[in-house]
């Protein structure tokens, strides 16, 4: 009986682990190889302080968190702008650097470990067999999953799954993303610190074989062989990965070394198995679960037949039409007609020898739509990447409604009202399309820390209110049917409209729209066009790159024409195209033709 | 420059034709039903708006991205599924629009991976002469690292590489772009060249419509993933400007 | 901690070479796979370890002499390298690609995996005798002034270095050589040119886990051949090849391995043995954090994204 309650306590312990790595590796995308290292933090904690002093187990426990999430924080500073391939080296190298510092540390007994880390109780009952660690663990990995799940299955876990799919556009939709990384990763690593301290309780002692590199890639495999990013796939992982030691033990009535072996040859080819047949996991969490069966089903050529028939049987300005009050209730501040919005004076930027802007000067007015046009190689993306401070400039100034923004972040800029779409839709393909545009509007209390755990009324309330206002939008843009469909498995064109939902739903009232028609189908454009045209009358600020010049010719009250980094020309469609140097420009007629 | 009439107008020996070609990156179809012909010896430009499936069209034609529907013949075979590897092999060469040499290797090297497959070594040596020919600093440079070269440098090394596969069909994707103006009229004129003496066909997708038409012999648009117009290189340059086809 | 004279200092000298060299070899096979092909190939263990125990085999049960058996191991192991490319990473990056997933994630997970399959079959062949030796080599220690190096250790720096000498040779002056750097400079052109990428990555798979597997045989020649002897030999190669750069060329990824083994050796004068290896990892951390943003890969990424769009 006791040897049960021993393998439950080892399934509680990874079930811990399992769920601290997935906030991490599930959530946010972000991998960390050193979960056994900050497990050791927690171990060691606890099994220094009941043996060194008379503190309280759960004192001990609770500190041993502290400092994993703490030397979690420590290496999620670096982590924060490294890809995958270097965050597997950044982690590993703490992994080693906590094993060999443990491991040869006199006071935390070197390789031998912290032995005979015994007598601790759990509010008053003595934790001596397994039996007796059975529900007190059990409590601490429930706590765990409701904490996993609060954290994962809220605004606050939209905002790590948006950074996961897409950093750029998460941060473009005005979200500190670096500050979200940050909180992950310590989270993360003070949850580690809690296994961590279990194991120590289980085992008695505290030693570095127990923390090693093998247990940190262990609780990886855990994780992606459940699902990561839903909230039982880890579990389902520890569950399957940990009943194999003891059937194969039974079944195949071999000895102990050979049946040891036999379970890990087992565990790495199922865990080579399960990634090549089901790479979302087996619990995918339901949007990759949804995206995958969508994206096998089809036939590869467009949208599904679902979405294809509604697509035409709802047509996006017929849905505008008859709720008027759709844009209403969401709209931003109304400005003077023909305000400057935006002003931008000299704006320069050069990239080692070429000038990608030069001395740029423009301005962009409300209730109107400026087009910037140009050859290929002009700079338009560059001005739109200047403005929103994606890339820095190496001169001149950007106003937002006569506030200097020159500098800054581009989620900053993005809070400030002034938010853009891209070329490639940057579309989270994982999320919904409702999530899609959630993840759009700002201010929502449940997206912070604090409120989501101490203020779960108004993080409730405000998550409805939030959702109303996002099937508003997906209502505007014409794609309230396919509110629940992960974005991924839209056709383009619906990308680009729930794209546009998004960026509509930062209510900023200047909008930077690259290439709104290109690469999708007639249909769309017509769609899109209306859309935008009924945003300028509503008063926003817009401005597009497009190099499509129907699109221009239908939309935009000014054009600037670009070359070589400068605007050169500006003034009505008609005029530009009436210009023949610009023609030349242009079409490059001017050499020798 | 006036040219000489069109050749091979419907012969069965087109160095290529295309029809109705769908293609794109997996959900997002960009081309659809697209027919284009190229004849031997022929200059055909393909112009359109960024976006408007142009680098597509050319890459399911290499085999770079399968195509999802239609037919692709190549001299009169069907190459509808063949790999790059086959298409560079029976002479077909592609450049892309950036990113169009080895930028850690040596020029030389850049040159000897374009002629791989070539196995006779006097071949080697001849192509790598009319390479040169054609562009003297390809010799002068030969152990400079491509990548330290100027941009102008950089598209007639990879011009050179593709004359190292003994091409006799050219894919070229916006050979112009971020070039000034001289060095466009020199390589334009030397793609001209490789045609009127060599019979080369190629198929040239420009944004600058002007340098084109100055070497084309026939001309297409496309726009939003379709062929809009199909016309004589003589006709073309009759208009004023081509605002409409954008 | 080490006294400070000439003939310890030459003793030290001759140990970093030793121990670097055995680094260098590794790092050059881990740099090799993972700089031209992307995935991160920590299964390389099993290649390395493979090769030991091919080797131990053939000498122990057959009595084939030391040269053949490594020839042999080599091989095995460059097989299992090109085996697990051609059948785990290929299908996987095209299934994880169609379906949205994280190719490098995936590709690594699937990689701890087979590392760990591997190690333990090598398990279940040797539980009757935990250690196996390679049988074949004369081993003797050599002076050289104060200090001594075994024949072995010199033979295995000897090899080990015209390894990658030639190996830095072919990828120099050869056409597949010119190949595998072409597909490692820009993929989207090495296609143009009518290069499969995919023969190339099985040729690297394949050279890398060769080097890896003679250091591997080397390695155990030393000791002997356990099941475990990859892991430790993985994560100092990981350190040289990331240090050195994975577009670096091999002889330049060995003299930085041969720098790791000599730092450490150095070391020991003033720092506790058991202390050392700390050093090395606290080296990668601190590189690793202060990695400074690569400027010139940002600018060309943006000039590029302009220029699509702009």
């Amino acid at each position: 009986m006791e040897l049960l309650f021993g393998y439950v306590d080892q399934v509680l312990i990874f079930v811990v682990f399992a769920l601290s790595l997935n906030l991490l590796l599930g959530y946010t995308g972000q991998i960390s190889v050193a979960h056994a290292a900050f497990g050791a933090i927690g171990g060691y904690t606890l099994a220094y302080l009941s043996l060194h002093s008379h503190v309280p187990a759960v004192a001990g426990v609770a500190l041993g968190i502290l400092f994993a999430g703490l030397a979690g924080f420590l290496v999620g500073v670096p982590a924060l702008r490294l890809k995958a391939e270097w965050l597997i080296l950044l982690t590993l190298s703490v992994q080693i650097i906590v094993n060999l510092s443990v491991a040869t540390s006199r006071p935390l007994g070197g390789t031998y470990g912290l032995q005979d880390v015994t007598g601790l109780s759990f509010f008053g009952r003595p934790l001596v067999n397994p039996s007796d660690m059975a529900l007190p663990f059990a409590v601490c990995a429930l706590l765990v999953l409701a904490i996993c799940c609060r954290l994962g299955e809220s605004p606050y876990g939209r905002v790590l799954r948006g950074i996961r799919e897409d950093e750029i556009a998460c941060r473009s939709l005005g979200k500190r993303v670096f500050v979200y990384k940050l909180t992950a990763f310590s989270l993360s690593a003070a949850l580690a610190g809690l296994a961590g301290a279990m194991l120590v309780i289980e085992t008695e002692i505290a030693a570095p074989k127990q923390f090693l590199f093998d247990v940190s890639s262990a609780i990886v495999a855990m994780v992606v062989v459940g699902g990561s990013g839903s909230i039982f796939g880890p579990v389902v992982g520890v569950l399957l990965l940990s009943v194999l030691g003891p059937l194969l033990e039974r079944v195949l009535n071999l000895g102990a070394d050979a049946a040891f072996t036999w379970r890990l040859v087992a565990y790495g080819a199922a865990l080579v198995a399960i990634v090549m047949l089901r790479p979302a996991g087996l619990v995918p969490d339901a949007m990759t679960r949804r995206l995958g069966g969508l994206l096998r089903r089809s036939d590869g050529t467009g949208a599904t037949s679902a979405s294809r028939q509604s697509a035409f049987e709802v047509s996006p300005l017929s849905v505008a039409r008859t709720s008027p009050a759709a844009y209403g209730a969401a709209a931003p501040v109304a400005s003077a007609s023909g305000e400057a919005v935006v002003a931008v004076r000299g704006l320069s930027k050069h990239f080692g020898g070429i000038r990608a802007v030069e001395n740029l000067t423009l301005e962009l007015r409300s209730h109107s739509i400026t087009a910037l046009v140009g050859p290929n190689g002009a700079g338009k993306t560059t001005v739109f990447n200047l403005l929103t401070g994606a890339i820095r400039a190496d001169g001149g100034t950007v106003e937002l409604r006569g506030r200097d923004i020159s500098g800054l972040p581009p989620d900053a800029v993005a809070r400030l009202g002034m938010a853009r779409s891209f070329q490639d839709v940057r579309i989270f393909p994982r999320l919904s399309a409702l999530e899609n545009v959630l993840l759009g509007i700002g201010n929502q209390p449940g997206e912070h820390l604090w409120p989501l755990f101490a203020r779960p009324r108004l993080v409730a309330q405000a998550e409805r209110a939030g959702k109303e206002r996002a099937h508003e939008w997906l209502r505007f843009v014409g794609m309230a049917q396919q509110a629940n469909v992960p974005a991924g498995a839209l056709a383009f064109g619906e990308q680009k409209l729930v794209a546009l939902a998004r960026v509509l739903a930062t209510e900023a009232d200047v909008v930077l729209l690259d290439e709104p028609a290109s690469g999708i189908d007639v249909h769309w454009v017509d769609a899109m066009l209306g859309l935008i045209d009924r945003l300028r009358t509503q008063g926003r600020t817009i401005c597009l790159v497009e190099h499509n010049l129907h699109v221009v010719e239908r939309l935009a009250d000014r054009t600037c024409f670009m070359e070589l980094g400068r605007i050169t020309a500006q003034g009505s469609f008609a005029e530009l195209t009436a210009d023949r140097r610009l023609a030349e420009a242009y079409f490059g007629t001017g050499a020798g033709a | 420059m006036e040219r000489a009439p069109v050749r091979n107008a419907a012969s069965g020996a087109d160095a290529l034709a295309v029809r109705g070609l769908r293609a794109g990156y997996g959900r997002k179809l960009v081309v659809f039903d697209v027919d284009i012909h190229v004849g031997a010896g022929e200059i055909v430009a393909l112009a359109g708006h960024n976006g408007a499936g142009k680098t597509t069209t050319l890459k399911a034609i290499f085999g770079i991205l399968p195509p999802a529907g239609g037919s692709i013949s190549y001299f009169g075979s069907d190459r509808t599924r063949a790999s790059p590897r086959s298409n560079v092999i029976d002479g077909m060469s592609l450049i892309p629009a950036e990113r169009f040499v080895f930028g850690d290797l040596t020029v030389r090297e850049n040159l000897l991976l374009g002629g791989w497959h070539v196995r006779s070594a006097g071949a080697k040596q001849r192509n790598a002469d009319r390479a040169a020919r054609l562009f003297p600093i390809l010799r002068e440079r030969e152990s400079q690292r491509a990548g330290t070269m100027s941009g102008g440098e950089q598209r007639m090394l990879s011009l050179g590489i593709a004359l190292m596969s003994e091409p006799r069909l050219l894919l070229l994707d916006e050979p112009s772009l971020g070039l000034g103006p001289a060095i466009v009229l020199e390589l334009f004129d030397t793609i001209r060249l490789l045609a009127e003496e060599e019979g080369l066909s190629v198929l040239l997708l420009e944004q600058n419509i002007g340098q084109a038409l100055r070497i084309a012999d026939r001309f297409y648009a496309m726009r939003n993933g379709r062929i809009i117009l199909e016309e004589t290189a003589a006709l073309m340059r009759r208009r004023h400007d081509y605002w409409d086809l954008f | 901690m080490g006294e400070f004279n000439l003939a310890s200092l030459l003793q030290l000298t001759l140990n970093g070479i030793v121990s670097g060299t055995a680094y260098a070899l590794l790092a050059v096979g881990v740099a090799s796979i993972v700089g031209v092909t992307g995935r991160f190939h920590v299964a390389i263990t099993v290649s390395y370890t493979l090769a030991a125990f091919v080797a131990a085999w053939l000498g122990g049960l057959a009595g084939v002499p030391f040269w053949p058996a490594l020839l042999v191991g080599a091989l095995c192991a460059a097989l299992a390298g090109i085996l697990m490319e051609a059948f785990v990473y290929l299908p996987l990056s095209l299934t994880a690609m169609r379906l949205g997933a994280n190719v490098f994630l995936m590709t690594f997970v699937a990689s701890l995996g087979l590392s760990i399959v591997g190690r333990n079959v090598l398990a279940l062949t040797s539980l009757m005798n935990p250690s196996l030796l390679i049988s074949g080599f004369n081993n003797v220690g050599l002076n050289v002034g104060p200090a001594t190096i075994t024949t072995l250790d010199l033979t295995m720096v000897v090899t080990s270095w015209a390894l990658i000498g030639a190996f830095s040779l072919v990828l120099s002056l050869t056409s597949l050589g010119r190949m595998i750097r072409a597909v490692r400079a820009n993929w989207q052109m090495s296609l143009c040119v009518g290069i499969d990428p995919r023969l190339i990555y099985r040729v690297v798979f394949g050279a890398g886990s060769f080097l890896a597997g003679a250091g591997g045989i080397f390695a155990a020649a030393k000791t002997s051949a356990t099941p475990g002897m990859g892991v430790v030999p993985l994560f100092y190669a990981l350190v040289v090849a990331f240090l050195a750069g994975l577009a670096t060329p091999p002889w330049l990824v060995g003299l930085a391995g041969l720098a790791l083994g000599l730092v450490q050796s150095y070391s020991s004068l003033f720092l506790p043995t058991q202390w050392t290896p700390l050093l090395v990892f606290a080296i990668l951390f601190v590189f690793v954090a202060l990695r400074p943003l690569d400027v010139r890969a940002l600018q060309r990424r943006f000039i590029r994204t302009q220029r699509q769009a702009g």
